[in-house]
Order: C-alpha cells, then structure tokens, then sequence
C-alpha cells in the first residue's frame, strides 16, 4: 500500500466537516421547510402567503429602510473614529480601539435594557418615539462592528500613497476622495456587510427600545418560530439567505473584504 | 495642535455616549433605589443582594464557561483550518473561503433557527453541547480571519526548510508555523471570548432551559420588569472592572512587548 | 474512501484527537440525557413569578415552595429529590419547547386553551386521581379542597380538562389603573383616568400614549373583539342587569316574608337561567373568529396600537409602578401585585376594573407532559393544592388559589376585612366557596358573605363577585381559525406602514446598481480613451 504523507492542506478536513455538519446542513434544511407546507410537501405557500401580503413586503421594506439608515450611520460616525484611531499623532496607545469593542463583555441585552432605561431618564420614551429609540439603540450597538472593520483596513493602507497625493499637488479633499476612500473600500464594504443584515433582522433591540411596538423581520422570523410556523419562519429566514446572497455577489470583485475582520488585539 | 485636539474631543465624546448607560447603571449601583434617577444614599447592599442572589451568579458562572469552552474549540479548530486552508489548491481555497463568509455574514437568527432545526430533526434534547456547537458556529469564522493575514505574511520557505533539515511535517508545524501565527490566534481567541460573551440569539435558541446565561437572565428579567433589577447594576459594575484590569494587562503586555 | 482513511491515519494524533472529539460530540447529545437517573428529579415548568420561590430580605433567607417541598418529601419518604424549576413567559414559549423536546418536563403549568391544544396533540397524559404511595396511601389527598366551581368548569368543557390538568391558579383580565378620584392621588397629585372612564373598553382607543396592552394574540384579540362588538354586549348587559334587579326584589321580599320560600327558588332559579345565558352569551361572542370579524378585530386594533404606550410582556405590572404608563390591561392576580407595590414604594393608590361589557376568565393548571414522573409530579400538585402553601403562594405573587376553605376565608379576612366599627362592604362570594367551608362560616341562607373595607382594589381583584364573573367568558383555542387571527396579529404588530416605503427601498435599488455598473462603466470607458490617448500619442 501505498504510504500518504501528511499535508498541511489535510488540518482543514475537522473544519470543513464542522462546517458542513453545523452550518451547510442546518441551511439546506431551512430551504426546505421554505418550500414545504406543514405536511412536509412541496409548496409554494408560503412564497404566496409571504408576497401576497402587502404588509409583509411593507415590513420588508422598513426594515431594509433601518437597516441602511443605520448602516450609514455608523459608517457616518465610525469612519472618524477610525481614521483618528489609526493616526499615531493623535492616539498613541492602541489600546483605546479596545474601548471600543469593551462594552460587548457587558452583555448586550444589559446595555441594551441600560440604553432604554438611560433613554427614559432623560426624557426619550421608547412608547413615544418608538422608531427614535431603536435607532438609537441600533447605532449604540453596531458601532463597534463598523469600526472594526474600517479601523482593520485603514492600518493596513499604504500612508506613502497619501503623502505621493499631496506630493502630486492634491487638495485634501481630492486626496479623500481619490486616495483614501478607494483604499477603504474593503473596510467599508465589510462594515456594511457586519450592520446592514444584523440590523435588519435583530428582533432583541426592536422589542427592548421599541416598547414591543415596533416589528422587523427579525421579529416576524422569531415570532413565526414562537408559534411554531416552521414553514413560514423557514421562508422569510429563506429571504434573508437570498438578499445575502445577492449582496455578496454584488461585491464579489471587491478583493480582501474578508481579510479585514478581526485582528484588533 | 487645534486638530489633536478637535480629533481627541470627537473620540472622547463618542466614548462618553457609549459608555453612558454603563456608567449610569454603575453610579447608581451604590444605591439601593429601585428606580434610576431617584437616589436614596450610599450603600452596598446591592452587592450583597447581587452574590446572595444565586440565579445570577449561576448564570455568570454559565457565561463564562461557555465563552471559555467555546472559544477553546473555536480556536483550535479554526487555527488549523485556517492553515489547512490556506495551503489548500485554489479551487478547494475559494470554497473554504467561501463557506467561512456564511455564518459571518448570515443574520443570527437565522444561524439560530437553522441549528434548532437541525438539533429537533436529529431528535436531541438541548444540551450544553448544543449551546457550544452555536457558539462555535458564531465565532469560528473569526478564528479563521484572524489567523489568515498571519499566514500571509509568513515566509513560504521556512516551511521547507525545516522539511529539509530533517523535521516531521507535524514538528515543522508546530515549531515553525503555530509559533509564527500565535498572534493571530491569540486575537482570535480573545475576539471569540468577547462575541461569545455578547451573544443573545444564539443562545437562546440553542440552550436547555436548564442552562442560564447573563444574557437569557437579563432578558427573562427585563421582560418582567421593565427596568432593570437594582442588582444587575451592581454587576454591570463587577464585569466593568474585570474588563478594565484585563485592558490594563493587555496594555503592560504590549508596552513590554514594544520595549523588547 | 480507503485514500480518506489512511491519510486520516497519517495526520498527526492531536489533529485525530480533535477529530474525534468533533464526532463524539454528535454521539454525546444523542446519548448525553440519560445519565443523571441516581437522584430523582422533579423538573417543573413554571409561569415566571408563578409561585414562592423565596425571599431575602437581607437577614434571613427565606426557602422556596420547591424547597420546602424536597424537605417535606424526605421527611415522609426518606427519599432525597431534587426540584428543577424553569419559566416561561408564555403559553406558546412553553408549548414550543414542548413539542420541539428541547427540554423535557414533568409538569408544566399552562393556561386552558393551551391544555386543550396539549390534549389534542397527545402530549400530556392523564391524572390518576387514586394513585397511592408507597406507604399505601392515597397520593391525592388535597383535592377536595379545589373549587367545585372550577372543577365543574373544567368538567363541562368538551376536552375534559379535569382528567388531564389540576387548577392551579385563576383570574380575569381587566384594567389596572391610577384612580383619579382617589384622595390619596389626588393629594400627591397623581393623575391617570377617572372611574368612570375605565368601565369600558373604548378608554383604550383614547388613552394617549398612557397605557399598554399585552403583547399577546389572545390577550389582545379578546380586546378588539370586546370593542368591536361593545354595542351588542352593552344590549345583552340591560337585559342580565333588569334580571338582576327583579331578582333583587324578590329576595329582599322573602326576607321580609312577603313570599314563600318556594316562589323565591323559583324566582331564583329563573334568574340563575338567564345568568348563564348572558355568561354564555359574552362567551360566545369573545370566542367570535369568523373572517369578517378578524378584518374589523384588526381594523380597531392598528388603530389601538397607535394610541397606546407599549405592548408588553409582563413588564407592565412594574411599569404601572414606576409610572411609565397609568393604565394597563392586566391579569387580575399582577394588578394586585402591582397595587401592593405602588402603595408601598410610591404611594399611589391603583384601582382594578373588569369593563362592563364583559372580559376573560382564565384558569392556569398543572398537567404532566408524556413520560413524566407521574408518582413525583402528582405529589407535587397535591402539595401546592394544601391551603398552606396555597396561602403562601397566594401572598407571594398575588393571583387567586383555585384552592377554598375555612382557612382562605381567614385570610380574606385578615387582610382585606374591616376594622371594629368601621363600615363594610358585603360580597357575596358563594359560587365560589359554596360547600367548601364549615358551617359557622356561613349566614342563614347558607351563602358564604365576606365584609371587606375597600372596593375596587386588591380583593375585588383576588376574588370577583358572581356578578363579575357571570360577564367574563372562557376564551377557546382559535381551532382553525389560528392562522388567520396570527396574520392579523402580524398585521397589527406592523401597523400602519405608508407605501412609501416600498418605493424608497425600490428607488435605493435601482441608485444602488445604477451607482456599482455606472461606475463600472465609467471605468472601461476612461481606460478606453487612455488607451486611444496613447494610441494617438505613439
């Protein structure tokens, strides 16, 4: 017999069958109580039931709504951050990126419920605003995931070029625009990616700083799962994977997205 | 100098509204007033109340077992696919690059839903298992990208060389690349611990009812009472000093790490 | 396959180690639950706050019902248990959990139409009311002091609730609110709705942001049903309250022996007829669920939602206390927690109403899922079913025993009966404890009459009058009906959404594509020109 030698590529085999077992396995399944009815026979049903209804495409829709509008947001007020972060004149220890990851040891239905209760103290009613106090809310608890990403990105970014910018006669703004902001793309794209889904589908934050008066898609998910419409669940959960997918092949030839997360400490 | 300035006033400021509620619940951990914005004189007795309440305690004991339980696995799982990966043909290569994107990118929810399911078509009654196997599925993938760029940055021929000095391809691995990637790994490791600790949804879908962590508790707790419990202050306090002290070893851990 | 096995040979042993370890978990959880049989375990599957589950009150740590209860049953059998106690907080969490067997029970406690589901879906099993211990005897001993009321209730429905559940606890649903004609309000200038206001269930429709609801589908579809149809309800009400006075009359003249006993048992039974028939009828109309009425509930309840506070879970019995909100749709039994805790921290005074046109009743119970610990569970019950514990379960979280007897009268008198010489109100509570209690604790006429110093407050909460009660209907399971009246909570959870919205998402869209191949094009055609630039140049 002949005598296989080790390779390194083979330490992959655990994680890919980890990966099939725990994350491919559980999707298929999802897609297919989409596209069965309670009886576990092929239907469309719930793909009628979902788009048949106008409020659902309505829900769809606002959630997709919050779901940029705190996209930009963090994006708005992380990319600062960032940048003053990964400048060594302004900050010199890099151990205060850490601050801003640190909140997440304290859990995030803690800060959460700590966000409504501060809220409420100073006057901000989440049965009043309901839609004001999740947004907040949403920005209070994604910034951390947009600045990470950015911050990942921009200490990785070539400084010569920015000087070359100036050196070619550049205004500031010109150098922003040209230098800068290309170089960033994968940060921003990836901190996009971290908010955008995560916003559209948390139910947690909605129910906390809402008063249980607002209703994302998260919400409907969860809700569906409470009562145990599996199928119906199942379908919206389908949608989901499909805009993912959809975005991911959007920024398909944005290179080295990936590569980004993580590597703070 | 009015830039440093303007740029440390940004930092500050959006430092300050984060951490305002934690710093609120902390101020008023010293308090026995049930509602915040009335306070009603010094005291500790919320402590006392927080490690006399055994429900709590038991769920902070649960959340950090879980943190540390599943980033062990995350961590040696995902060091070694991340090099399995990376030394991996290119087809094989975009594929495991690929699949390490989904639960990254995929709402957690749907993560959550999809295991449950999962878990009640095999038939199996929730365990701690189950709660690791969702813990691991959340935070593998950063494992992964953590250790990637430090592969990139490896020297390819070191490898070799060890080969040809006579080394193993395992001793080779382990006294030539793990060493090399320990960074990596190690910010891994602690990116898990800190998602793990974060988690809600997850959790709650994948835990037996049994096993109760900060974050089912607090939710279970606020669902009830509106505000929340005068001695979950007193924890917000408890867990922000850890944090602080470990913040302070990582900055004397690097400091030195400078200096040599 | 044979090239897969030997290159997994060939992999170092800590990297097979791992593998291995990847595996067995698979096999631990199939097998991982059938290890922890060497002491008995009770698992009880509980409403949050639903029992005595101790107290600290900073020097003295009190020991829970379950606690007292391992106590007592190695007392009695020399036997050690262990009480593993888990909440829910709603019927459908506890029902999910059930039916997924992510966690596995031996009694569970939820509320009537939930039981019915359960019994319909074969997951519970039947009591067995003469089981006896090892000792030989009778396990069951407490029952008798469970409301014949209730039982009867449980008895007349079509699923025969009392072979499969124990009463635990019962209630209505009414308003919790703070009273504006109250002195003590209005001496510390606290302000919520008048009386009046709460008798009905239009003060939901015009509160201002100042109350909340349940974030529940039956809680809340009863709500827009008893609003939708207030008119009919208000009708059916005249009829039952003429009724009423006529009976009233013919008491007073048997009394003052202007008519025989026997013309007054017929007077009283007439009245008793068309007592059940008005209950019936408020029943029936709650239970309504036909396609048309699911499009007014839904109609009446976005309108609601905008008019409302919050939906809450069960946070409103501490929100109506820390004043967030002043009015709350509420289970009877966390109005009078609600009501103890604002007097003492706050100093308000709430007030509980069950609105006129008519309510819920509920009854809570304790069933035993398939596979229970029948021997175990039912000892259990039977302990939560001693006037005892009922007691202390009753003070603890302060919904209403199923349980009656002398000593429950003690209580009610003890807590909520008047001083020497201050003046009373009587309530006539003899549908209830009817022949649970000694004789010495009734009047002449055999009827159980409690005085107690306050109206509208926790007692009338604890205990409503026949009166009360003969409005509130027993909601069903919505049978086939349930998804519809779950698009319609859906419906109303989103609310009014404007289609705006779509287009904006669609506008979004089409600027986002336009932006990432507009870009794309702009970029081949500057390299164009270049090139041609070059081309030229060359």
């Amino acid at each position: 017999m002949k005598k296989l030698r080790f390779k390194r590529k083979h330490l992959s085999i655990p994680y890919l069958l980890f990966f099939i077992f725990f994350v491919i396995l559980p999707l298929l399944l999802i897609v297919y109580y989409a596209f069965t009815d309670a009886n576990g026979s092929f239907s469309f049903g719930n793909f009628v039931e979902f788009f048949g209804n106008r409020n659902k495409i309505r829900l769809l829709s606002v959630s997709a709504i919050i779901g940029a509008l705190n996209t930009v947001l963090c994006i708005l007020i992380g990319y600062p951050v960032a940048m003053i972060l990964v400048n060594k004149k302004f900050v010199k220890s890099g151990i205060i990126v850490l601050l801003f990851i640190m909140p997440m040891w304290i859990n995030f239905v803690l800060r959460t419920a700590a966000t409504r209760d501060l809220l409420y103290a100073i006057g901000i009613e989440g049965g009043n605003y309901p839609y004001l106090t999740t947004m907040i809310g949403m920005v209070y608890n994604y910034l951390p995931f947009a600045i990470l990403p950015l911050y990942s990105t921009m200490l990785k970014m070539d400084k010569n070029l920015i000087e070359a910018s100036y050196d070619l006669g550049a205004t500031k703004p010109q150098t922003f625009v040209k230098t800068i902001l290309p170089m960033t793309k994968p940060g921003i794209i990836s901190a996009a990616q971290m908010v955008f889904m995560p916003t559209m589908s948390s139910f947690v934050i909605s129910d906390v700083m809402g008063e249980r008066k607002i209703q994302l898609i998260g919400n409907s998910i969860q809700f569906n799962f409470d009562q145990m419409r599996w199928n119906e669940g199942s379908f919206i959960a389908f949608i989901m994977l499909s805009i993912i997918a959809i975005l991911m092949f959007l920024t398909r030839n944005t290179t080295k997205v990936e590569t980004v997360r993580g590597g703070v400490w | 100098m009015v830039k440093k300035i303007l740029a440390r006033s940004y930092l500050s400021l959006i430092l300050i509204i984060m951490y305002a509620p934690i710093a609120l619940l902390i101020v008023y951990s010293f308090t026995e007033s049930t509602n915040i914005g009335t306070w009603s004189g010094f005291s500790f007795d919320l402590y006392r109340q927080m490690f006399a309440n055994e429900e709590i305690m038991e769920a902070l004991l649960n959340t950090i077992l879980i943190a540390i339980a599943s980033s062990v696995v995350s961590t040696i799982l995902g060091t070694l696919g991340a090099i399995g990966i990376f030394y991996s043909r290119r087809r094989m290569k975009r594929v495991l690059n690929g699949i390490t994107q989904i639960p990254v990118l995929n709402a957690e929810i749907v993560t959550a839903i999809s295991l449950t399911i999962l878990f009640v078509t095999l038939g199996i009654t929730f365990n701690f298992i189950t709660l690791l196997i969702g813990h691991v599925v959340l935070t593998i993938p950063f494992v992964v990208l953590s250790v990637m760029p430090k592969l990139q940055q490896l020297d390819p021929n070191m490898y070799e060389a060890a080969l040809d000095l006579g080394a193993t391809p395992s001793i080779a691995l382990r006294k030539v690349i793990i060493p090399e990637v320990l960074p990596g790994v190690l910010s891994g490791f602690l990116l898990c611990i800190t998602l793990s600790l974060d988690d809600y949804i997850i959790t709650a879908f994948t835990r037996n009812n049994s096993f109760s962590t900060l974050s089912t508790y607090v939710y279970g707790v606020t669902a009830k009472r509106g505000a929340l419990p005068p001695s979950l202050r007193a924890l917000t306090t408890l867990i922000t000093i850890l944090m602080f002290i470990f913040l302070l070893l990582t900055n004397f851990r690097k400091a030195k790490a400078v200096k040599n | 396959m044979m090239k897969l096995i030997n290159n997994l040979i060939n992999i170092k042993r800590s990297v097979l180690a791992l593998f291995i370890f990847v595996f067995s978990l698979s096999l631990l959880f199939l097998t991982g639950c059938n290890e922890q049989e060497k002491v008995k375990i009770l698992r009880v599957y509980n409403w949050q706050e639903y029992i005595d589950d101790g107290t600290d009150d900073g020097n003295k740590v009190y020991n829970s019902v379950m606690e007292d209860f391992e106590i007592w049953y190695e007392e009695k059998y020399g036997e050690k248990i262990i009480v593993q106690y888990e909440t829910f907080e709603t019927n459908e969490v506890m029902l999910n959990t059930l039916k997924t067997g992510k966690t596995e029970y031996d009694l569970v406690c939820p509320s009537e139409y939930a039981i019915q589901k359960m019994i319909k879906n074969d997951m519970i099993i039947k009591y067995d009311f003469n089981l006896k211990d090892k000792n030989g005897d009778l396990i069951f001993s407490n029952y008798g002091n469970i409301s014949d009321y209730i039982i009867n209730l449980f008895k007349e429905d079509s699923y025969h609730l009392d072979e499969y559940a124990v009463p635990y606890m019962w209630g209505t649903m009414g308003f919790i609110y703070v009273n504006n004609e109250d002195e003590t309000n209005i001496e510390n200038g606290f302000t919520g709705f008048d009386e009046e206001e709460v008798k009905h269930w239009d003060v939901l429709w015009e509160t201002d942001l100042k109350a909340s609801a349940k974030d529940s589908i039956r809680d809340t579809y009863v709500v827009g049903v008893m609003y939708y149809y207030r008119d009919e309800l208000r009708q059916n009400r005249e009829v039952y309250l003429e009724a009423k006075e006529a009976y009233d009359a013919h008491f007073e003249d048997y009394q003052n022996g202007l008519i025989s006993e026997n013309e007054y048992k017929a007077f009283y039974d007439e009245f008793k007829l068309k007592q059940d028939i008005y209950r019936k009828s408020c029943g029936e109309i709650m239970n309504r669920c036909d396609d048309e009425t699911i499009k007014h509930v839904e109609e009446v309840l976005v309108e609601m939602k905008d008019n409302i506070y919050s939906f809450e879970v069960d946070n409103g019995k501490n929100d109506i206390v820390t004043g967030k909100i002043s009015l709350n749709f509420a289970w009877s039994g966390d109005a009078v927690y609600s009501m103890d805790v604002a007097e003492e921290e706050e100093g308000v005074n709430l007030y509980y109403s069950v609105p006129e046109e008519g309510s819920n009743v509920w009854f809570d119970g304790w069933v035993m899922p398939k596979g229970a610990n029948v021997e175990l569970a039912q000892s259990f019950v039977n302990y939560l079913c001693s006037e005892e514990i009922a007691i202390r379960n009753m003070d603890f979280i302060g919904y209403t025993s199923s349980v009656v007897g002398d000593e429950i009268l003690n209580r009610i008198d003890e807590n909520y009966g008047v001083e020497e010489g201050d003046e009373g109100y009587d309530v006539d509570l003899t549908y209830l404890f009817g022949s649970h209690v000694s004789d010495d604790k009734k009047d002449e006429n055999g009827r159980v009459i409690v005085t107690v110093s306050e109206r509208g407050r926790q007692f009338d909460a604890q205990y409503p009058d026949e009166e009360v009660i003969s409005r509130c209907g027993i909601m069903e399971d919505f049978g086939d009906q349930y998804s519809k009246v779950l698009a319609l909570w859906e419906n109303v959870k989103i609310g009014h959404i404007s289609p705006i919205a779509n287009i904006i998402v669609i506008v979004g869209i089409v600027l986002m594509v336009a932006f990432v191949y507009g870009s794309k094009l702009y970029r081949n055609y500057i390299r164009r020109k270049r090139k041609e630039k070059f081309r030229v140049t060359e």
